[in-house]
């Protein structure tokens, strides 16, 4: 086992409790799937079981942390924030290196309530585009795409009112009647701040339609079909990169 | 050029305190400007901890701007991990730089983040104490000092679960030798692990390069116990423990290359602080290891 994949091994004991009883009721069980050396594995089996959560408030702290870009689902779904770090979501994220916030966005969005589900959704898509590059690359010359910055959310009617108002209050207040669907862009500014609005179908299907590098005609073509005058749909794929939605 | 050629161009800083982001702000934090002007002689620069996302807050920017020295501490690099050193990191550190102008970088040689480098994967863990892990770590000091075009001094991190089957002094002393570079020793890490291991404060220091320790921490810390299980938290108290200045006597009378020491107590308000700097003073004017000074051209 190399020593990176050992230290990720102790990361995941140092913030989950159950692991660490886990490994010393049946050590084989506890680490399947780590390769483990036999002498790696006596020396985590030698470090006394209090050592563990010495820190009793690193797994708090780390979570906590993470749960700031969670205002909403946090608010609805406390006990998935306290069972994160015992889910299989963080121990993936650790063993891949991938986003610890996306791993809580995906425990969270596995809530048996659909309007609570689909609140942990939006904000992981908020968190997901504060995480892209600054400066997204360009597509090749006479195609675009929607930008990397961008997220296209599809959630029950209502939900997106809802979660400002539990975020703002701390209280889940009303729910919404959560009648039809409706399709949400979630886009960082050039400031870094990150903005959620409703999308129009046209809008929605011209930019679902460049979720993957596009010609530049067929786009324009699409908003034709949606509709527009050839002079206006040239304008629509123009605005759209003129506001940093298209690249 | 070999790190004994290298090291005689290094300014002897003396003896400096250390600053993180946003440190100065909290309540009863320490005044560094007010440092200054009282006691000149135990605040000769500043080490300026730094992630590159956030770059300098208001207290850093005040010390440079009366033009005094610094170091450059990371909080952000894992060593070990060549792909943490992205451009667009690198770009920025290199900005950074530039602005700060230190005399050296330097920083702990652990886990600041686990996975990428993202908002909630802060942490810091000590390294696993094996002779790959010390060559990967190496390999990692080199590959930033030839990016940044400066000394960079590994710190052996703190923590409470320390893996391996090397002491903490060997380990560095083999990053030391393959990377062909200078250390920083944090004597209050080292203590909290001498303690783990059940070790003499000192112990392993007398097979120990001490040539290679360009840089000194030292900090307070408080004993803590969970359920028999006896540690130190490395807590940056203004009062060092015993065993950390046992540690702090042995290393400065015997670092012939020494160039700065760093009193760790940001988050403390001044008086608290003095003690501990007036210790230090007159142990560095005692070995004669201080003679702050630019290096030589």
């Amino acid at each position: 086992m190399s020593h990176r994949a050992l230290r990720r091994t102790l990361v995941r004991l140092l913030h989950d409790a159950t692991l660490v009883e886990r490994l010393h009721a049946d050590p084989d069980a506890a680490l399947v799937g780590v390769d483990v050396t036999p002498v790696e594995r006596d020396w985590l089996l030698g470090v006394p079981r209090a050592a563990w959560r010495a820190d009793g408030s690193r797994a708090a702290r780390l979570v906590a942390g993470l749960a700031e870009e969670f205002p909403a689902a946090a608010v609805l779904a406390p006990e998935r924030v306290e069972t994160f770090v015992a889910s299989d979501a963080f121990h993936r994220a650790i063993d891949d290196g991938t986003s610890l916030a996306a791993a809580l966005g995906a425990h969270l969005a596995t809530h048996e309530d659909a309007l609570v589900a689909a609140v942990a959704r939006l904000e992981a898509a908020i968190a997901h585009v504060r995480r892209c590059p600054s400066h997204p690359a360009a597509s090749a010359p006479g195609a675009l795409r929607l930008t990397t910055r961008a997220a296209l959310v599809d959630v029950p009617a209502g939900v997106s009112t809802w979660r400002e108002q539990v975020r703002d209050t701390g209280l889940s207040g009303p729910r919404p009647p959560a009648v039809g669907v409706e399709w949400l862009l979630v886009l960082r500014t050039d400031a870094g701040d990150v903005t959620v609005e409703g999308l129009s179908d046209e809008l929605l299907t011209i930019l679902t339609a460049a979720t993957r590098p596009v010609p530049r005609d067929d786009l324009v073509a699409l908003a034709e079909s949606l509709g527009a005058t050839a002079d206006e749909a040239a304008d629509i794929v123009r605005g759209l990169e003129a506001d940093g939605l298209l690249r | 050029m070999r790190f004994a050629e290298r090291v005689r161009a290094l300014p002897r800083l003396g003896l400096g305190v250390s600053t993180e982001y946003g440190a100065g702000d909290a309540p009863g934090a320490l005044d560094l400007q007010a440092l200054h002007t009282a006691a000149p002689r135990c605040a000769q620069f500043l080490e300026v901890g730094v992630e590159v996302a956030r770059g300098l807050d208001r207290h850093a920017e005040a010390w440079l701007g009366r033009g005094l020295p610094t170091t450059y501490h990371y909080l952000d690099v894992n060593l070990d991990e060549p792909e943490d050193f992205d451009d667009e990191w690198l770009d920025g550190m290199r900005a950074l730089l530039a602005r700060v102008r230190p005399a050296w970088v330097c920083g702990d040689a652990g886990l600041w983040h686990v996975g990428r480098r993202e908002r909630g994967h802060m942490l810091l863990l000590p390294p696993v104490l094996t002779d790959a892990s010390a060559s990967d770590i190496a390999d990692g000091v080199v590959r930033l000092r030839d990016a940044v075009g400066l000394e960079v001094l590994p710190e052996n991190p703190p923590g409470h679960v320390f893996l391996g089957d090397l002491h903490l002094l060997d380990f560095f002393a083999r990053v030391a030798e393959r990377a062909d570079t200078g250390i920083l020793l944090d004597c209050a890490h080292l203590a909290i692990f001498q303690r783990l291991r059940g070790l003499p404060p000192t112990a392993g220091l007398d097979g120990f390069p001490l040539d290679r320790v360009v840089e000194v921490h030292v900090a307070g810390g408080s004993e803590q116990a969970v359920d028999g299980f006896a540690w130190v938290e490395d807590d940056h108290g203004p009062a060092p423990l015993d065993d950390t200045w046992a540690i702090v006597e042995r290393v400065l009378r015997s670092a012939s290359n020494l160039r700065g020491v760093v009193l760790e107590c940001e988050r403390n308000p001044l008086p608290a602080t003095l003690p501990a700097l007036g210790r230090l003073r007159a142990l560095l004017d005692e070995v004669g290891r201080d003679s702050a000074s630019e290096a030589p051209a």
